[in-house]
């Protein structure tokens, strides 16, 4: 993985992340988008291929998968502390909000609104999303499209949970792997 | 026990045992609240609906606001702190052994099928957060669940969605257009 020459300060993961968490509605993949921009183009800390490692590696470690993201790209920068500050970056804007929520919540619960305001923000997510994941996959060669395709229409279909899926894919990379390996082997042998 | 030590020792069990995301972890913490008489059935549903529509992660929220009214600000500290515990130790233990193992063979392999099946997730992530804001179900005439299209969901997705695609704009700027178009269709 490409690691930026000059170390990267803690105040910059710090805001980075804040500025994520701050902006971020939806579920751990809404914050693909954000962390696009972010990280990728904006502080230029990995390519969007290597951000997608550390989003897999997310959802097999307990936890928030949008947390764990932060956890892991802190950490690959700052390593313990980086991590830490990575979290804290993420949940500091969420804490504050919800605590002043929570201090005034009889009033914000009947705001008509708010709810307005959150309709067109789905939709919104979902075009931000869809443009990301059209360009991971544009990225790729043929196969890689047609896995992904494959991969995206099994997770459609039900027929497979993201969790599951991930721990296959590392089963059979490593059964790949192994399988690499003995053919080695044998070549060597003759 | 205090309450500040219970609330610590549950949001650290849900945050160890909980693998797939934040989501998975929503019924857990509606148990616990409910097993430790924290809070009501429908108090915990009011706090659901706030963590969805604020900003962050919304185990992170439900989190916080559920500490809140356990233990009060030092409540919503100790909650959402010690569901993260977990997972830190977690990379900080798998990191290390990462930063070793990256450039190994089995990981270049591994991480080769990983990208594309990445990839294909967010797609299915993205089609369907589509598809539940365009083709809600309804329940329809007779009891049966019919789809209609949401045009002014569809207006709000294909011109957030378009403009990220062409124009690369700021993400920020697309989800407060969307908010705001959002806003002025539903109000119409």
């Amino acid at each position: 993985m490409t690691i930026p020459e000059q170390p990267v300060p803690l105040s910059r993961i710090y805001r980075s992340f804040a500025w994520v968490g701050a902006v971020l509605f939806g579920g751990g993949y809404a914050m693909l988008p954000l962390l696009e921009r972010e990280v990728v183009e904006r502080r230029r800390w990995c390519t969007l291929a290597e951000m997608s490692e550390l989003y897999a590696l997310a959802q097999v470690i307990p936890g928030i998968i949008a947390v764990n993201t932060a956890l892991l790209v802190g950490h690959r920068y700052r390593g313990a502390t980086g991590a830490a500050v990575a979290a804290l970056g993420i949940i500091s804007a969420p804490v504050l909000v919800i605590l002043a929520v929570a201090s005034a919540f009889a009033w914000v619960s009947e705001w008509p609104l708010l709810a307005r305001l959150f309709a067109g923000l789905r939709p919104a997510v979902a075009g931000l999303l869809l443009a990301t994941a059209l360009r991971m996959i544009g990225r790729g060669e043929r196969w890689e499209r047609g896995v992904a395709a494959g991969a995206s229409l099994l997770l459609l279909t039900r027929a497979s949970s993201p969790l599951g899926m991930i721990l296959g894919t590392i089963a059979a990379g490593l059964l790949w792997h192994a399988w690499t390996v003995a053919q080695a082997r044998k070549g060597t042998a003759r | 026990m205090s309450v500040l030590f219970q609330l610590m020792a549950v949001f650290f069990k849900i945050g160890f045992f909980t693998i797939g995301g934040g989501l998975a972890m929503l019924p857990l913490i509606r148990s616990e609240m409910l097993a430790h008489g924290w809070m009501s059935e429908t108090e915990f549903l009011d706090i659901l609906a706030v963590s969805e529509i604020t900003p962050g992660p919304m185990a992170i929220n439900t989190a916080t606001f559920v500490g809140f009214r356990v233990g009060g600000v030092a409540g919503a500290l100790v909650a959402t702190l010690a569901l993260v515990l977990p997972a830190l130790l977690m990379v900080c233990l798998l990191g290390a052994v990462w930063r070793r193992t990256r450039n190994a063979p089995a990981s270049v392999r591994v991480l080769a099928l990983l990208r594309p099946v990445v990839a294909g997730l967010v797609l299915a992530a993205a089609l369907g957060l589509v598809a539940a804001c365009v083709l809600p179900v309804r329940i329809g005439a007779g009891g049966f669940d019919t789809r209609t299209v949401e045009w002014r969901a569809l207006v709000v997705f294909a011109g957030v969605g378009g403009a990220t695609w062409h124009y690369r704009i700021n993400p920020l700027l697309g989800m407060a257009g969307g908010a705001l178009a959002g806003f002025v269709l539903y109000s119409l």
